[in-house]
């Protein structure tokens, strides 16, 4: 999920005031049970879809007469403490879209058009927490985590008695570190704004035109610097799975 | 703990397995047609019926038609055609042509072979047909697999069609050639002047290379002596070069055949007419009759009508393409001439005697 940088200083600011609040209750509940701890488990899931469908969209070069456009993600994520403050886990997201259009182009040429792509992320982390507060509510933590990506796209052009399928088949691995703030609002949910500061991507993407293979890409980033637009806000639930 | 970690794995693979958009998303196609078909020594377009699956080619005199080999044949995406587009068929009857879609479904379409006079003349020589494009603008034929062709596709992106029909009278129809001054925006990209040019070929814009979209040629295998055909002639003024600068020039039309061989990898030219206007106004149809120079051409011919590759066939190498031009301004290949200048055609044909 992204967020604007007011949005996000909004969140903060929010964040900071419940934490302060939260600590203060805290203090004066000192035996209750740590939000987090060895042997618990944490578990998070979002989720989105959009639908847009539009008649004679001007493109410029061509219009689009008829479109749809579909899609839908969804992202299931959790882990285990293995200690205290270290957990390991495991995330699973899935993208997939759908176009289907008619364009006309200046010379009366029409096109019909559709396109299915799918994003596969599945990847695997260790969670380092460092408490600010002693009843753990308020934490620091860091994500370092390996991702493999499989992105796969097809599109079909028939025009002018003609069938274009191009197939573009692209996997990617990533590694990379995401520090953030986490603060638990509710018992056992928590709130955690990250940001990817350092990470290395290597990826290969093929593209087939009617089954013949047309060109293959390989692509090696490494990336030291800090994305601030990249910020990813979650939630999660934290609980026990054996009794203490 | 095992339950959840075997919880996200089992999910991953399952998506990793089913969920991914593979090739054949949409299915196996299910197109099956004949897209365009030319045998060896046809002679101007094929004609494909689609509804009832007939194809219909007409070859030169001199060819066998008992064995006869496709020089093209193009076909759905993903299909397959048997015979295949190589192997030599007998057309003096009717011959079959199965086309096999990715799905396995399969349609069959009949080849009819004719064979023309030894003296043929052009699909709608006369000019008295035209149909409408898409975008509104008329051409030169019945439909779009015409031998006939115009710029017209190029200069109404910029400005209107400048070959239209003409009517003369009754059913009689010509074809009215106009240079136009495409202004300071096609100016300043070099491309002010758009003479008018009908041609046999294809006209595909190439809006990189406007010099690139015309396709001179068709089949053809005859032999002619001489062409024929009426005009009717009257510079344009200011001229103007391709960036709009005024030369002190006087425009001229051009009207010419060209006989290639194009076996090889270079065209070579077997034939050419050349018919240049003078710079006075016709204003009444003229008929001119203009020789066919067969073999090179002599040393007193302008550079203008030799060909630009400087190869010629010999005399015993047969004919396969034929290009027929008409232009309302003679260097309108530069994107220069005078503005408004206007060339009538009518009824072009071949002498063979």
């Amino acid at each position: 999920m992204r967020v604007s940088i007011m949005q996000l200083v909004k969140l903060l600011f929010v964040t900071v005031f419940i934490s302060g609040g939260t600590y203060t209750v805290a203090q004066d509940e000192s035996d209750k049970k740590p939000p987090y701890d060895k042997d618990y488990v944490f578990f998070g899931a979002t989720g989105g879809a959009s639908l847009r469908e539009s008649e004679n969209e001007n493109a410029l070069v061509f219009i689009i007469k008829d479109q749809q456009k579909k899609g839908y993600n969804f992202l299931v994520t959790g882990g285990y403490f293995l200690k205290p403050t270290l957990a390991l886990g495991g995330a699973v997201r899935y993208d997939e879209s759908r176009i289907t259009k008619v364009t006309e182009d200046t010379d009366g040429i029409t096109a019909d058009i559709q396109e299915a792509g799918s994003v596969l992320t599945t990847s695997a982390y260790g969670k380092f927490f460092i408490p600010l507060t002693p009843n753990k509510r308020f934490n620091l933590y860091t994500i370092a985590g390996l991702a493999w990506v499989a992105d796969r796209y097809v599109v079909e052009n028939y025009s002018q008695n003609l069938l274009t399928r191009t197939y573009t088949n692209k996997n990617t691995i990533q590694l990379g570190l995401t520090p953030g703030i986490q603060v638990f609002v509710v018992d056992g949910f928590a709130t955690e704004v990250g940001v990817n500061v350092a990470g290395f991507s290597g990826s290969r993407k093929n593209v087939t035109e009617n089954g013949v293979a047309n060109s293959a890409v390989n692509t090696f980033d490494l990336d030291l610097k800090i994305n601030i637009l990249s910020l990813n806000i979650s939630f999660y639930y934290y609980f026990p799975i054996s009794k203490k | 703990m095992k339950f959840y970690s075997s919880l996200i794995t089992v999910v991953a693979l399952i998506f990793l397995i089913v969920s991914c958009v593979q090739e054949d998303h949409f299915g196996a196609s299910s197109e099956k047609k004949i897209i365009s078909f030319s045998l060896q020594g046809q002679v101007g377009n094929a004609t494909i019926d689609e509804e009832q699956r007939v194809i219909k080619v007409t070859i030169g005199a001199s060819e066998d038609i008992t064995s006869l080999v496709p020089t093209e044949i193009v076909i759905s995406t993903f299909a397959r055609i048997e015979p295949g587009p190589n192997e030599t068929n007998d057309f003096s009857q009717a011959a079959l042509y199965e086309v096999t879609a990715e799905d396995g479904t399969s349609a069959e379409y009949t080849v009819e072979v004719m064979q023309e006079g030894s003296e043929p003349q052009l699909d709608n020589s006369s000019l008295d047909n035209w149909y409408s494009t898409p975008k509104g603008y008329q051409e030169p034929g019945n439909d779009a697999n015409s031998i006939w062709a115009t710029g017209n596709a190029g200069t109404v992106t910029l400005g209107s069609p400048n070959v239209t029909p003409l009517l003369i009278s009754g059913n009689d129809q010509a074809a009215k050639l106009v240079t136009l001054d495409l202004g300071n925006l096609a100016g300043a990209i070099g491309q002010r002047i758009a003479a008018g040019s009908l041609f046999t070929g294809k006209f595909q814009l190439d809006i990189a290379n406007p010099l690139n979209s015309t396709k001179f040629g068709i089949p053809f295998s005859a032999r002619p002596r001489k062409f024929s055909v009426k005009y009717a002639y009257s510079p344009g003024s200011p001229y103007l070069n391709k960036n709009g600068q005024a030369l002190a020039k006087k425009d001229s039309c051009d009207i010419y055949v060209l006989l290639e061989n194009r076996e090889g990898v270079e065209p070579k030219r077997v034939a050419t007419g050349w018919f240049r206007s003078g710079e006075e106004k016709i204003d009444q149809f003229y008929i001119i009759t203009t020789d066919l120079v067969y073999g090179q051409l002599g040393a007193n011919v302008p550079e203008y009508q030799k060909p630009s590759n400087g190869l010629y066939a010999s005399s015993n190498e047969k004919v396969t393409h034929l290009t027929v031009v008409f232009s309302s301004s003679y260097n309108g290949a530069l994107f220069e001439g005078g503005t408004n200048s206007t060339l009538v055609v009518d009824d072009f044909f071949f002498i063979y005697n």
